[in-house]
Formats: C-alpha cells, sequence, structure tokens
C-alpha cells in the first residue's frame, strides 16, 4: 500500500516496536528492496523473551529513536518503572560505543521541562543526538497541569533556544522549527486541513486503517488538539519546504556518522 | 491556504556563524557511505515534498507495550505482549 502511494520512507511506532522482532525485519526487507531506510521509536526496555535483540545492530537500513524522559530518577518515575534509565542509558551508551547513530526524543511536558539540559549533558561525547518535542493534548483541551502550551510554552521555546545555542548539533531541533511550534505560530500553520502532516504524512493503525489528521489520532478515539500541538514532524515539513538549512540537517540526522568512543574510559573519566 | 507560506512570528535570531558551524560539523561526521546509498530517495523525497506528495508513512507496527506510562494516551487501547494483538509479520509486508 505505501509503495503505490509512493511514500519514501517508513516509520514504525507502537505500542513498543521492538517486541516484535519479525515485523521490524518485514520493514527493513520491504525498504533494503527499494534501497531506503526506517526509523524505529522504541523505549529500549528489552524483550524477555527475546533478550538478544540489539535493535541497533540488527538491521542495516534501520534507526533507533529512542524514548527518554529525563534523566535517572526522573525518566524512571515518569514511566513508572524503577531501574528503567539505567537500562536505557546502558544500551544507549552500548550502541553508540559500537559506533551507532542514535538519536533520543522527549515528550516535553510540565513534569520534564527541566530535563532537557541534562540529557544533553549525560550523551554529550557519546555522539548521541537529542530531540524533543512538546506533549499535545488528545481527547480534551489542554490540561495546564501537564501540557506546555501558550504563555509558558513561548517562555520554554526561549530557553530551548538558549540551549540550541549552547549545545549545537546535539540538541537535534533547529531554530525554526522551534519557531514554528510556538502556540501562537501553531495556530498559523496547523489544524487538520492545513498541517503539512495530512499531505505529506501517512499514517496507519495495527488495523491498517488510516489514522486521520496525523500519527497522533487513531480512528475516532483518539483525536488530537491541532490548536495546541506540540509535534515536531510537521516543523521538519515545513522548515525543509523554507529551504532552512538548519532543519534539512536535522531530518538527515541518521547520516551522520556514529563515534566510536570507549565508553568504559568515559564512565571512568566521569568518576574523576 | 498553504502552510508552507505562513508569516510566523519569531523572536530569536540564529547568528550566521552558527549555520555555518552548524552545517561544517555535519559535512565533516556525514556518513558518507548512507548517504550515497540514500540519495536518489533522498532526491525523490525532496521532489515529492516540493510538488505536495506524501513522504512518508508511519505505521502502529503493535498495540503491545511492555510499559504503562501514565500519560500514555494509548494506554486504554495498550495490550500485553503474552496477549498480542493478532498482528503478523506478513500484514506488515502487505502495508508496506
Amino acid at each position: 500500500m505505501f509503495e503505490e502511494h509512493g511514500v519514501v520512507f517508513i516509520i514504525a511506532v507502537g505500542g513498543e516496536t521492538t517486541l516484535y522482532r519479525d515485523r521490524l525485519q518485514a520493514i527493513a526487507d520491504e525498504c533494503r528492496k527499494r534501497w531506503t531506510w526506517f526509523w524505529m521509536v522504541s523505549n529500549l526496555l528489552p524483550n524477555p523473551a527475546d533478550p538478544d535483540f540489539d535493535p541497533f545492530s540488527a538491521f542495516d537500513n534501520g534507526y533507533v529513536i529512542a524514548s527518554v524522559d529525563g534523566v535517572e530518577k526522573h525518566h524512571d518515575d515518569s514511566r513508572k518503572r524503577k531501574g528503567l534509565y539505567d537500562v536505557v542509558e546502558s544500551r544507549l551508551f552500548a550502541a553508540a560505543g559500537a559506533g551507532r547513530t542514535i538519536l533520543t526524543t522527549t515528550t516535553v511536558h510540565v513534569g520534564n521541562l527541566d530535563q532537557i539540559e541534562p540529557i544533553l549533558s549525560r550523551f554529550k561525547g557519546h555522539g548521541i543526538l537529542s530531540t524533543l518535542e512538546f506533549a499535545t493534548p488528545i481527547n480534551e483541551a489542554a490540561n495546564l497541569m501537564f501540557h506546555v502550551v501558550g504563555e509558558r510554552r513561548e517562555a520554554a521555546i526561549d530557553r530551548i533556544f538558549a540551549l540550541k545555542m549552547k549545545w549545537g548539533w546535539q540538541l537535534n531541533v533547529s531554530p525554526l522549527m522551534l519557531e514554528l511550534m510556538r502556540t501562537r505560530n501553531v495556530r498559523r500553520w496547523g489544524g487538520p486541513k492545513n498541517c503539512p502532516s495530512v499531505r505529506y504524512a501517512i499514517s496507519v493503525t495495527t488495523e491498517g486503517v488510516r489514522k486521520s489528521p496525523c500519527v497522533l489520532a487513531g480512528g475516532a478515539e483518539l483525536v488530537p488538539s491541532c490548536s495546541n500541538c506540540g509535534c515536531h514532524v510537521p516543523t521538519l515539513f515545513l522548515g525543509a519546504l523554507r529551504f532552512d538549512i538548519l532543519t534539512l540537517i536535522t531530518a538527515f540526522w541518521f547520516l551522520r556518522r556514529g563515534r566510536k568512543v570507549n565508553t568504559e574510559a568515559m564512565s571512568e573519566l566521569a568518576t574523576v | 491556504m498553504n502552510s508552507r507560506n505562513v508569516a510566523l512570528d519569531t523572536r530569536n535570531k540564529v547568528p550566521f556563524m552558527f549555520v555555518v558551524r552548524s552545517l561544517l560539523d555535519f559535512l565533516v561526521h556525514l556518513n558518507v557511505s548512507a548517504t550515497l546509498r540514500y540519495t536518489p530517495q533522498i532526491l525523490r523525497l525532496g521532489w515529492r515534498l516540493l510538488v505536495g506528495k506524501l513522504v512518508v508513512a508511519s505505521i502502529d507496527v503493535t498495540k503491545a507495550c511492555n510499559l504503562r506510562c501514565p500519560y500514555c494516551y494509548e494506554l486504554p487501547y495498550l495490550v500485553t505482549l503474552s496477549k498480542g494483538d493478532g498482528y503478523t509479520a506478513d500484514d506488515i509486508r502487505k502495508l508496506v
């Protein structure tokens, strides 16, 4: 179906994508036939039934986007699983040490707004890039105890912009993408009809049903609040269409070489 | 309305040297073999973007998840790995 639509590349989402190696293998095989690539979004918690599966090295045309909510306790508390961050970090560092190109993604909400710089700091020197987006309200108006919207998002974006100037490439989101994510700008380009995701992306459920308007939706049950959208996917499209060089660099993050690093030496240095 | 040409309300200016430095850094760390391998599809992607056609597909490969993050909006629809979701690799091949 995707081939008929002329789709260039694929993003595997879930659920947890790495629970089913055979399904990812099917995507990898089909993409390889077309000389293209795919991304898979994962929480990096291993499947007890398939503990040896390493999504970083399993596919030569597959690239992992790891979900990270914060560092250490912040990640564990956010995901209600003690020790989860240690597992995620050790897998990330092992893959980085093997020279894999890795992107982490953080969905920013009120509870982890202060975690962006700690994440960047933790992955510094490991060649791990980090991106972010804002949590989008689904099926409801924004919950001000959780969602970063309105003036709060304006202030957050100003702070993230300063982080971008400080951390450069390691924060894999372009300044234009940040500007586009401001609530007042979202209301100019967004909406279920205007959003570039509707034109340039197709999303399907596990039943093979097309989601409308975008990946954040799910049939009639899940409806995103477009006026408060925090998704970075449409901002990638808009930045690319404006020929913004920093957005193009951001979009092609997987074309960067990984940096083979001695993770043990890095850990020792960190403890000195 | 074409969202591509919407005027934006921007607050922050990007220093020219930041752009140059970022571009140089990207080029220095470019994976040449991957870039060459994907160049035809990257060009196709650019062309399709310009003419307003579909470029990317996202696929829910499973409803199973090994976490139950309280903020996940798909939480009511998630299943356990043991229960599964009846989806197969062949289904994926047909979709892709």
